[in-house]
């Protein structure tokens, strides 16, 4: 191999996404976390307005998906504002545990008082940590969630590992992730939507439109759903399978470590 | 996700109803970490009602095979029509036997849940007058008295004026058989013209050839 074309694949493989661009997989953490500190407190409002409040059904179905009972615990993993992990913690009960996970300090912090105003104290701890190397011994979550987060993280195929490394046997891994829609007609109406009205909303609301931009880019750029299922299985996962939301513009995959 | 939207909305709805009902409350204690699976026929699918922490979670569980089924103190498979029966206790054990109502566990969880959802109260009044003032929420029950009253006064006169209605006409409107009568009578008159007519003809025939 020739010095040049070693540089080139020294190149790519030091490369990754942030949104359309491509940048250092250095520098991408950083990039996101710029993003996340913008927009972590109008996060909740943002996502009502985008989703006309969809969201909260796409978060339902993971919940009643993931199977979960009292005195599991569970991971939610780039939990951000708490959404899921309000509802886990009621579920699995005093016997149980929800370790609130998040790479960026203000998501937690939004997280953290939100649910703390809620009264939902006695089962949930808040982690920061990055989902590529996660700070728990093997072997130790029933459930890890990831909603509208993997597509963020600079190394999915290490953070898929990860999780597969702290999950039980028996234990399964949920990822919730906007992923391609089904049909043309919605894809070309969801395009339109995201690269022309999601910014100017994000403008308007969160006083940020570039962060919305990322949005919508970084959603093109995210595996689609076959993608996806294989990428969990190479990282270990058994019987990987996925569900359609909102004729595709959301998936859920889920998978077991047994 | 139509399960979704539906347990997200009965969940709104029962929390924010037994959070203005002041009765609910003791009825809500006594069903504390308590657990109840009901799965209609109509709906499809199961709805999971659990109470933690003075709150009640609709959730609809779906289990994969690889999972154990969810599990709740009391579960029970039965139709929407066969619903409100289950309240009175002497009616369980005939249900059972028509195959019209299946119960696993404390079926006491479900009476007392059920209990707690047809008492609940609200003060309607009062509530509204945190919102619009005192004022304003005398003016809004009265007229909606008024409107009520009026209402009633309408259906009453409604009624009256249509069952009035309906015993004229019932002397006006013809019944099958005189219907029937009256074709009856049609076709004999039908025939006798017939009959005339022939005779006409065959005595107009007669006269012209006498004339010839």
């Amino acid at each position: 191999m020739s010095e040049q074309q070693q540089n080139n694949t020294n190149s790519s493989e030091n490369q990754t996404h942030f949104g359309y661009q491509t940048i250092d997989k250095k520098d991408k953490e950083s990039l996101v976390a710029g993003v996340f500190h913008s927009v972590a407190q109008q996060y909740d409002i943002m996502n009502d307005l985008m989703s006309f409040g969809v969201h909260r059904l796409w978060k339902r179905f993971t919940i009643d998906a993931s199977g979960v009972r009292p005195g599991n615990n569970v991971l939610d993993l780039a939990g951000g504002t708490g959404d899921l992990t309000a509802k886990f913690s009621q579920l699995v009960g005093k016997d149980g545990k929800v370790i609130l996970a998040d790479i960026n300090s203000s998501m937690l912090n939004v997280g953290r008082d939100k649910l703390r105003d809620k009264g939902l104290v006695q089962n949930i701890e808040y982690v920061q940590a990055n989902a590529e190397y996660l700070p728990f011994e093997e072997n130790t979550f029933d459930i890890v969630t990831i909603a509208f987060g993997l597509r963020n993280v600079t190394n999915k195929d290490r953070a898929l590992q990860s999780i597969y490394r702290v999950l039980k046997p028996g234990g399964r891994l949920l990822v919730l992730e906007f992923s391609k829609p089904e049909h043309e007609l919605l894809n070309k109406a969801y395009d339109f939507y995201s690269f022309n009205i999601l910014p100017k909303m994000g403008e308007f609301v969160a006083k940020d439109g570039d962060s919305y931009q990322y949005l919508a880019e970084s959603i093109r750029m995210h595996p689609d759903q076959e993608t996806l299922k294989t990428m969990m299985e190479d990282a270990g996962f058994e019987q990987a399978t996925y569900h359609n939301l909102t004729g595709g513009i959301v998936a859920l995959h889920k998978g077991y470590k047994f | 996700m139509h399960p979704q939207l539906f347990c997200s909305v009965i969940e709104v709805i029962a929390n924010k109803a037994i959070e203005l009902s002041k009765s609910s409350a003791n009825a809500l204690a006594q069903l504390s970490e308590k657990s109840l699976i009901l799965s209609l026929s109509e709906l499809g699918f199961a709805i999971q009602l659990q109470v933690i922490d003075d709150k009640l979670l609709v959730t609809s569980p779906k289990s994969d095979t690889n999972e154990p089924p969810a599990t709740a103190d009391c579960i029970i498979t039965t139709s929407l029509s066969t619903l409100h029966e289950i309240k009175s206790e002497h009616q369980l054990t005939e249900l059972i036997k028509q195959d019209k109502l299946d119960i696993q566990g404390d079926i006491k969880v479900a009476q007392k849940l059920a209990a707690l959802i047809e008492n609940i109260d609200i003060d309607w009044p009062a509530e509204l007058e945190k919102h619009i003032g005192d004022i304003a929420t005398h003016k809004l029950i009265t007229l909606a008295k008024n409107i009520s009253h009026k209402a009633k006064f309408a259906k009453k006169q409604i009624t009256s004026d249509a069952s009035e209605y309906l015993v004229h006409e019932q002397k006006l409107v013809v019944a099958k058989h005189e219907l029937s009568r009256l074709l009856l009578g049609i076709n004999e008159s039908e025939q006798q013209v017939s009959i005339l007519e022939q005779r006409v003809l065959a005595l107009t025939n007669k006269l012209e050839s006498v004339s010839n």
